[in-house]
């Protein structure tokens, strides 16, 4: 058991090397979107931080909390895509044939699909998490709780995405409703949970797991809970189980296809 | 023994069906229609370790889809599949270790790296050792005459290189069958020959079982013992390619260069499918007429020069696929 484990790390970490290596094969671009990903993300406080010159209490958010809540949902997509790269692209991957190459490897499918690329915008907004964490002056308590969440958030996410990525298997190309509730899921994690009232939050604790990624850990941050803690880990292994499953599932209607391709 | 054994093995895919125009397109989104294509209808056959097999079909055939339930990419709608004594499907991690795919049309190599840095991965996928990859990747290379290649990035090799490249990156984990799906599409004729040569003597020195598909008839004839075609997913052969010459190859070409005009309406058994000039280009059905009796009915003494050849393989294997 632990020699597979090794072996999936050290996989892993190949996967990682090869990837950056290759982005870094072009590095103004490299760093571009490393930089240009920060400033962007930062963007969205610098008009937060003048909503709140008008008004101290937005949703029942100070801004403080809203900058832990960007902090969050950006570190946590941004491991999620620096880890999980190919996740975004597990549609394309599906409905053009693209899966062959990882079929023929020895290694558990899914890990192997997800793990091959890096989005290397995505190391931007992995930064700008820890940036903000700086900036707040965060103690040691704290930056292990976000690191925590960073994870499990970013897990929860990437198994979100393998949910409804997925679903290509059974209805083909759905590129404009992934991309749509992808954008759906980012959006609502990044405004106060406060603002958002009756089915909409009932949408955000079950088929749209905004409050789980972002909302809980905000609060987990704010007053120490480990109960809701616990909710969140129970949630990111039941959400692993149900993309798990699904994409099995679908696999069996994988058709593979004839076209022409070359790995980035 | 045999290493692969395929029985009553079916492949279907569903496609929708959409009238032509938009009130096709209504018509589909509200009322869609399926048809089901029989990619893959009923075929069993074996092959043994160490052989050559060439398994061959017009385009949609259903070969490349065969493969795909090989190798464990595709799950057959039916039938039974045993590679190594595996079931690809459900053992598809175990078989992995013990097979290897090139694909003519699919890279595995990270185009914007060296191939050195994806054969390291893809030793770390193998689980094979640094100290013993690296050993590996030196053999290939030697073999397969890489040299610098593999330290340049993929996206600035030739076609041929890059092929060579990644037939090395197939055999980086000494697979015991290689699945070989047209690997020589595009290729020069020097590489052509290089890559051949290379099959054999992996085929020859380690006893690999290659199972290969190729448009190209001269890989075939090359390298191949025994042919299956296959043909709107059914086998329609399944033979040694001596038996496929011996059975098919019954007519000959004869080409005539005369000195003058001369009028063969007397010789029986050949049929003149070109006229030039003096320059007659004939067939002649072996099985009807022997080629020592045409000879006699010619005017010997008018021929300047004269040429007869075997048609080729290509158009015996042309005239199976149309039947």
């Amino acid at each position: 058991m632990l020699t597979v484990v090794k072996s999936y790390i050290k996989l892993l970490y190949k996967y990682k090397v090869l990837n950056i290596s290759a982005a870094m094969e072009y590095r103004v671009s490299f760093i571009l979107q490393i930089v240009l990903m920060i400033l962007n993300n930062a963007a969205f406080l610098i008009i937060w931080g003048a909503l709140f010159t008008v008004n101290k209490d937005i949703g029942g958010y100070g801004f403080k909390d809203v900058m832990l809540l960007w902090a969050i949902s950006s570190s946590s997509f941004g491991f999620c895509y620096v880890l999980f790269g190919n996740g975004r692209k597990l549609m394309t991957l599906i409905i053009n044939g693209e899966l062959d190459v990882y079929l023929l490897q020895p290694k558990n499918l899914l890990f192997n699909i997800l793990v091959s690329g890096t989005s290397v915008s995505a190391i931007g907004d992995f930064l700008y998490g820890y940036i903000i964490l700086i900036i707040l002056g965060a103690d040691i308590k704290l930056w292990a709780i976000f690191s925590l969440f960073v994870v499990v958030s970013g897990i929860i996410m990437a198994m979100f995405g393998i949910i409804v990525h997925s679903l290509s298997f059974y209805l083909n190309n759905i590129k404009e409703f992934i991309s749509n509730i992808e954008m759906f899921v980012i959006s609502f994690s990044i405004y106060p949970e406060g603002i958002f009232g009756g089915f909409i939050r009932i949408l955000l604790y079950t088929v749209v797991p905004a409050g789980f990624m972002a909302y809980i850990p905000v609060s987990v941050m704010r007053h120490f809970d480990i109960g809701l803690l616990l909710v969140v880990i129970a949630f990111a292994i039941f959400e692993t189980i149900i993309a798990v499953t699904i994409f099995n599932k679908g696999l069996k209607r994988y058709g593979s296809g004839n076209m022409i391709n070359m790995r980035g | 023994m045999n290493v692969i054994e395929v029985k009553n093995l079916n492949k279907q895919f569903k496609s929708k069906v959409k009238e032509e125009g938009f009130k096709g397109s209504m018509k589909a989104m509200f009322k869609p229609e399926y048809k089901i294509k029989d990619a893959v209808s009923d075929i069993s056959f074996n092959v043994e370790a160490g052989e050559m097999l060439a398994f061959i079909g017009p385009n949609g055939a259903g070969k490349s889809t065969t493969i795909k339930m090989l190798t464990g990419i595709l799950f057959p709608t039916s039938g039974d599949i045993n590679v190594l004594g595996l079931n690809p499907q459900k053992d598809r991690k175990e078989l992995a270790y013990r097979i290897g795919m090139v694909n003519g049309q699919k890279s595995q190599l990270w185009m914007h790296l060296p191939a050195i840095d994806s054969y390291k991965l893809f030793a770390s996928i193998y689980d094979i050792e640094d100290k013993e990859a690296d050993k590996r990747i030196t053999e290939l290379s030697e073999v397969l005459n890489l040299g610098d290649i593999i330290n340049q990035p993929v996206r600035t090799l030739s076609l041929g290189q890059r092929m060579r490249c990644e037939i090395a990156a197939s055999l980086i984990h000494k697979p015991e069958i290689i699945f070989f799906d047209e690997p020589t599409i595009g290729l020069d004729p020097v590489v052509k020959q290089e890559i051949r040569k290379f099959v054999k003597e992996l085929n020859r020195e380690f006893n690999t079982t290659v199972f290969f598909t190729s448009h190209d008839i001269g890989d075939i004839e090359k390298l191949c013992k025994r042919v299956i075609i296959v043909n709107n997913g059914q086998i329609v052969l399944n033979d040694s390619l001596k038996n496929l010459k011996y059975n098919y190859l019954n007519k000959k070409v004869i080409d005539i260069k005369f000195d003058e005009e001369v009028c063969l309406d007397n010789v029986c058994g050949i049929e003149i499918i070109k006229k030039k000039g003096f320059d007659i280009k004939m067939e002649v059905n072996t099985r009807e007429q022997s080629i020592k009796n045409i000879l006699e009915c010619l005017p010997l003494e008018k021929i300047v020069d004269i040429n007869i050849s075997d048609i080729p393989l290509e158009e015996v294997i042309a005239e199976i696929y149309g039947k």
